[in-house]
């Protein structure tokens, strides 16, 4: 009897403990089969071409492109930079003033990209954010037709690039 | 006689137990009532009563300290000015370890959009807000046991950078 009074006391600590902190003991839950955050395709065209038909392709879908980026710019020496992984970067600046509007933090993932890498075989591989994927990672339903219209967006390029 | 024993023996326990229950309590009204971070959030966030660029300066600083280096930061606000749109400050941190990109792009070539890191810092009211993307999110996209501990690792980092950026002083 004693036993299990302290038993029932510990647990009932434990429970409301847990009531009140309810993130305190838990982590990100690992889904299984989880819808991926980026798309890849393997580009039929060498390096430079692929960029060239990327920068041309967001352009001609109505957006502005920033001056590229090597992905590992600004974070070793100009002469170590891998110069076969470039990023190109975009905005459509009215449509990112109404989707930040819904969704302050989604400068998280900003600002639009495509990164096209060249494999060591030669092989040249451009990949891209899964739009509509990455928005349920803000819990926010307001974003969703955001969402599709940038995956939309992406996929329209994408095309073009592949032509 | 043996119930009293019990009740007796039931009290001692609530008078051990209730201490750490009261604190505990008291410890999660605390991080609510100051709005800080919930560090299982996928979106990792923390406000803080420091002006944008003070809250900018002690993000460097923090990033620096743990060996990260800063790529370059991004004035999204000052585009969108540019553009005619009425906006608060709103920037962006790119971020990351030299070591440590190369290892991702090389292993998981599919995270090359998440890389280097970005914190967010804007203006948000009365308050700056700072955010930045719990990296364990892409734990089950890579599926690689190996990284496991390494997005453990940045997280931890990213929440200390957070907390740190919003309570301390330059």
């Amino acid at each position: 009897m004693r036993i299990r009074i302290d038993r029932l006391l510990i647990t009932t600590f434990v429970v409301l403990v847990n009531l009140f902190i309810p993130n305190a003991f838990s982590a990100i839950p690992i889904e299984k089969n989880a819808e991926p955050f980026t798309l890849s395709v393997d580009s039929p065209y060498n390096f430079d071409e692929t960029v060239k038909r990327v920068q041309e392709a967001v352009i001609s879908n109505d957006f502005r492109v920033f001056p590229d980026r090597y992905l590992e710019q600004g974070l070793t020496d100009d002469f170590s930079v891998n110069e076969r992984q470039l990023v190109i970067r975009f905005c459509h600046f009215g449509k990112l003033y109404k989707a930040l509007k819904i969704e302050p933090r989604l400068g998280v993932v900003l600002p639009c990209k495509i990164t096209v890498l060249e494999e060591e075989d030669g092989q040249v591989q451009i990949i891209y954010i899964n739009a509509e994927a990455l928005a349920n990672v803000f819990d926010n339903k307001h974003l969703a037709t955001e969402a599709q219209g940038i995956a939309e967006n992406y996929s329209d390029i994408l095309d073009e690039v592949l032509l | 006689m043996r119930i009293i024993l019990n009740t007796r023996l039931s009290s001692l326990s609530l008078r051990l137990i209730m201490p750490w229950f009261v604190a505990s309590f008291l410890l999660a009204f605390s991080v609510a009532s100051h709005g800080k971070l919930i560090d299982d959030d996928k979106i990792l966030l923390a406000h803080t009563s420091h002006d944008f660029d003070t809250t900018l300066a002690m993000v460097k600083k923090q990033l620096v300290a743990k060996n990260y280096k800063i790529a370059h930061v991004q004035h999204c606000d000052n585009g969108l000015k540019k553009m005619g749109y009425e906006v608060d400050k709103y920037q962006v941190v790119f971020f990351g370890r030299i070591d440590e990109v190369r290892e991702l792009t090389t292993k998981h070539a599919e995270l090359a959009p998440f890389l280097p890191f970005k914190i967010l810092i804007y203006v948000e009211g009365d308050k700056t807000a700072i955010s930045i993307m719990n990296p364990e999110i892409l734990k089950p996209i890579v599926a690689d046991e190996a990284l496991v501990a390494k997005f453990e690792q940045w997280k931890h980092d990213f929440v200390d950078i957070l907390e740190q950026s919003s309570t301390s002083s330059l």
